[in-house]
């Protein structure tokens, strides 16, 4: 059964608590140069006094038919058969930044060997039947691991994104 | 001749070629797949070849599809080190140079492109070199082992770049010449250009632009270039030229496919003639910003477009809507990244602070374009953006795009705003 990431917008309060365990786990250290694998985005909608904030955390979608994969020169980016999560294999990068500007969602990072940084869907932990890191900590339960078909198949769905194929849609939101 | 059996032919080896392999299979098709090429060599990719070059790669990363994996596990016929030399799209036959002859039922054309060498006195000199297949990589290496001094690059294109900054780093002194007016005519506004210069000339690289190669000469050093109207002539070790590509269409017979600059393809990646798709560097599909059928000579592109034919050809319906010109360079410690149309606008929007610098072109209320330099994050962002607004005829920011994506478009343009 395949996973992902989902996040409920209605939810996200943008407290950031899942960059700081993405961090952690991946070991990442910005002071380092090291990019960041999960962000929060913030927007403000409507005009003033009408106006009302929204927060995304946002990370690798694990797209079905990625176009990093199609855009990258090296095969470095590759799908994994079981998990689907899309991963880099850093041996093969060569930096070009070719994967950055097929990327829709604006994911790709690099560090400073100039190889190309993202969420790898947690594998490590997934693997010995753990929860992601971001989603272990997410203290309104905005993120959460499920199986794609079940969020396919509820009706009333009301979060940010359908991971598979790489489409957002936000539908029940005032 | 080879007949009987149904039949799909693969004219060339690149990307496009494995992609549309890929397809066939995984779209069910358990016919026979013959792929021609005039290459010795696997599935290699032509931008590696500088990184090969610098050093920065092993000879085996040349070959992004593995050595022969692909071929086994999708079951090819490989008929290599060959050029088809022609192919009788009636009788659906093609032939290649060792006298093979095969009966096909299908057939792509996936034969690329090859570097263009202006018809000037001298080009055939052996201190002249061009850059895509693996023996010029070869070439060019033997060259380097004699530790030139000094090279001269001929085009101010992404290639062209990626030469300077070879060049660069192995301590030699660069000339850069062209004949547009500035760095990257295609896909920078002069202003962006005028930056990037800058930053070439803080570095050392000479540049010339206006400057016509008129003719070549060999010397005792090496090479010298004369340029039109010009006295000022240019000595180097070596001559690099990456002044374009031209579609490999040699063995078509323009009278029947539709041939300009490349061969003309539909969305499907259909010729004119049925049965003969074409797709990659040698195919003209649609430009989705200018409505015309443009070679876009990019290596998803290909891939693309290989993967559409593949599918159309196994009998899956698939469309592959079109592109548009786009380019991330990453070179000397700079990236320039150009998307749609920098020309033809009604509005600009700019900024710069020193460092970054990102331009956003306009059209009667629609973005047609953008340039960044040294600001990569959200180029995807803009050009998937921009692509489906083309599609879909609606503004760049939309509520019909993913959230996210529309979060950081609006981040972005409020920013230059
Ligand atoms: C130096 C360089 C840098 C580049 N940088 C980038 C970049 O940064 N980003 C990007 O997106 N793209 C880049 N490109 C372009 C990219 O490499 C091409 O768009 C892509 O490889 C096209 O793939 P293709 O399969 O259409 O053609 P090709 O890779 O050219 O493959 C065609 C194959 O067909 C063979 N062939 C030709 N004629 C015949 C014949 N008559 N019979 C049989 N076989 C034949 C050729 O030998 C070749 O192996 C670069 C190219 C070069 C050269």
């Amino acid at each position: 059964m395949v996973k992902a990431i989902y996040l409920d917008i209605n939810l996200c309060c943008g407290c950031g608590a899942c960059v700081v365990a993405c961090m952690d786990q991946n070991d990442i250290f910005p002071e380092k140069g090291q990019p960041a694998y999960r962000r929060i985005y913030t927007m403000e909608e409507g005009q003033f006094p009408n106006t009302s904030f929204l927060y995304v955390s946002a990370a690798c979608l694990h797209c079905a038919d990625s176009p990093c994969i199609m855009g990258c020169p090296t095969g470095a980016i590759t799908k994994d058969r079981q998990t689907k999560a899309v991963i880099v294999n850093g041996d093969l990068c060569i930096g070009c930044h070719s994967c950055a500007l097929a990327c829709p969602f604006g994911v790709p990072r690099y560090d400073l060997e100039e190889k190309m940084q993202k969420c790898d869907l947690c594998s490590e932990r997934v693997e010995a039947g753990l929860q992601p890191a971001c989603v272990r900590v997410c203290p309104t339960g905005a993120l959460q691991f499920k199986s794609i078909n079940k969020v396919l198949g509820e009706k009333e769905f009301k979060f940010v994104g359908n991971i598979v194929s790489g489409v957002h849609k936000v539908t029940n939101r005032r | 001749m080879l007949t009987g059996r149904k039949k799909i032919a693969i004219i060339g080896n690149g990307c496009a070629s494995a992609e549309c392999l890929k397809a066939l299979r995984e779209s069910g098709y358990s016919g026979e797949i013959h792929i021609f090429t005039d290459s010795k060599w696997p599935i290699y990719n032509p931008m590696l070849t500088t990184y090969y070059v610098a050093g920065k790669i092993t000879f085996d990363q040349l070959f992004p599809y593995g050595k022969d994996l692909l071929y086994k596990k999708y079951r090819a016929h490989v008929h290599p080190a060959s050029p088809v030399v022609t192919l009788d799209h009636e009788e659906k036959i093609v032939v290649n140079e060792d006298g093979l002859e095969l009966k096909y039922n299908q057939c792509l054309i996936a034969s690329g492109g090859s570097p263009f060498l202006p018809p000037i006195e001298g080009i055939e000199s052996n201190r002249v070199y061009t850059m895509r297949k693996v023996d010029d990589a070869f070439r060019l290496r033997e060259a380097l082992l004699e530790k030139p001094e000094k090279a001269l690059v001929i085009g101010a294109s992404m290639i062209g770049i990626k030469m300077v900054e070879l060049f660069y780093q192995q301590g030699m002194e660069v000339c850069l010449a062209d004949l547009a007016g500035h760095i990257f005519p295609l896909a920078a506004h002069p202003e962006c250009a005028q930056v990037i210069e800058n930053r070439l000339i803080k570095k050392g690289i000479k540049l010339r632009f206006g400057a016509a190669l008129e003719k070549v000469e060999e010397t005792a050093r090496g090479v010298k270039a004369s340029f039109k109207n010009s006295n000022e002539s240019e000595e180097a070790d070596l001559l690099v030229i990456c002044i374009g590509v031209r579609a490999n269409t040699d063995f078509i017979d323009q009278k029947q496919v539709e041939v300009k600059q490349g061969i003309l393809i539909d969305e499907q990646m259909r010729t004119n003639v049925p049965g003969l798709y074409a797709a990659g560097d040698v195919a003209q599909g649609k430009n989705t910003l200018s409505g015309e059928r443009q070679i876009i000579g990019l290596w998803a592109n290909a891939r693309y477009q290989g993967r559409t034919a593949g599918r159309n050809m196994a009998g899956v319906d698939e469309t592959f809507p079109g592109n548009i010109p786009h380019n991330i360079t990453h070179f000397m410690g700079m990236d320039f990244v150009g998307i749609g149309d920098v020309n033809n606008y009604d509005k600009m929007e700019k900024k710069f602070d020193g460092k970054m610098f990102i331009q956003f072109f306009w059209k009667n209320g629609f973005l047609i374009g953008t340039n960044f330099i040294d600001t990569y994050t959200e180029a995807g962002v803009i050009k998937n953006a921009l692509i489906n607004s083309l599609i879909n005829n609606n503004p760049v920011y939309s509520h019909s795009l993913p959230i996210v994506q529309n979060m950081l478009i609006k981040k972005i343009l409020t920013e230059v705003k």
